[in-house]
């Protein structure tokens, strides 16, 4: 056999194997790899490099050297699950950088990180003030987390103490015109009700790029041609105006009655629509 | 505008109101929406009791007094 046949040979063969090892060890991104995955990584590249271009070499010696390396991280990764100091040996633990506000220049030391490093890891992050860290802390995989001090977090709906609806990922129904039947059969839709939503939107199947069915069963559409308004449903805000004017009505005639049984019953009527749609609000928006 | 006929009104709306609630809970994806629509769905119903017992006391009173809507 020809030696660059014989290369050619080798590359492909490896590259299956590489290919299997590497699913096999995991998904985990470059950034993510621990100190031990990342050895492995480089040790099993270079063994493969070697055995696909030195022909002088035996394949088979390739082989146990890639086997070698490939069964040691699997054996170790299935310790490291099992056992937690054997873990903190192996991935290592995070080092706290910052500590009630206060960078801790010893830790940094350790890890051989400048101040401008640190700083440039919380730019990265939008933080341009060090006095906004309440704690960061140098993960395993080399990433910083930080919590920022409660008055620089961001505010959120439970902050403010208002009640959000849960949120259950969109379905895509429709795509490239045509009509996606698994994911709408797990919305509980049928391609009746589908086609019955399309023609109250007033579009055409062949016209829909893309099209979702939201949590709360409301179909929304992408046309093809971007000239044109997408329609949207007027259902939700209807039915919220509706229901404040109702709300509305009942307090007026709470005002307007004279006898005293009916206002009483008004005003009553008035505070249980008002709480209705505090309530609903969030589900119809 | 009469109070009856502002309450019948009302009903109507609520009527209205309690259809599409019942359309959209059907339609749900979340099980708390669905039990939010169907909350609301109650509630309404009470209020529309409450104004339907309204409107026969009301017509209970004007047959008493022998006064039409229009006169009132």
């Amino acid at each position: 056999m020809s030696e660059w046949l014989n290369v050619v040979l080798r590359s492909v063969s490896l590259l299956i194997i590489l290919f299997v090892i590497t699913t096999i060890l995991g998904k985990k991104q470059l950034s993510q790899l621990s100190v031990f995955e990342y050895i492995t990584g480089i040790t099993i590249g270079s063994i493969v490099a070697e055995i696909a271009i030195s022909t002088e070499r035996k394949f088979s010696h390739g082989i146990i050297g890639v086997a070698v390396w490939f069964f040691i991280p699997l054996f170790v990764s299935f310790l490291a699950i099992r056992n937690k100091k054997f873990r903190d040996i192996v991935e290592g633990k995070g080092t706290v950088f910052v500590k009630d506000g206060k960078i801790l220049e010893n830790n940094l030391k350790k890890e051989k990180f400048t101040t401008d490093e640190l700083l440039e890891k919380l730019r990265n992050k939008n933080i341009f003030q060090i006095t906004d860290v309440e704690f960061a802390v140098l993960e395993t995989d080399g990433s910083l987390s930080v919590l920022q001090k409660k008055e620089n977090q961001p505010l959120t709906p439970k902050d403010l103490g208002v009640t959000v609806a849960s949120i259950k990922e969109p379905q895509t129904v429709i795509m490239d015109g045509e009509i996606l039947l698994e994911p709408l059969a797990s919305t509980g839709m049928s391609v009746n009700w589908l086609k019955t939503e399309l023609t109250l939107l007033d579009v055409s199947l062949d016209n829909v790029f893309l099209g979702q069915i939201d949590q709360s069963g409301e179909l929304t559409v992408d046309l093809y041609d971007d000239q044109l308004k997408a329609p949207t449903s007027k259902e939700k805000p209807l039915l919220l105006a509706r229901l404040k004017k109702c709300q509305a009505e009942m307090e007026l005639l709470a005002l307007t009655s004279e006898d005293k049984k009916g206002k009483q019953m008004y005003y009553n009527n008035s505070n249980k629509l008002k709480e209705a749609v505090e309530k609903i609000t969030p589900y119809l928006n | 505008m009469s109070e009856s006929t502002q309450v019948k009104h009302c009903i109507a709306n609520i009527k209205y109101i309690q259809s599409t609630l019942s359309s959209l809970s059907n339609g749900s994806q979340t099980e708390d929406a669905s039990q939010v629509f169907n909350d609301t769905m109650l509630l309404l119903d009470e209020v529309k009791s409450d104004l339907s017992f309204r409107i026969i006391e009301q017509t209970k009173g004007n047959k008493e007094t022998g006064k039409t809507e229009e006169e009132k």
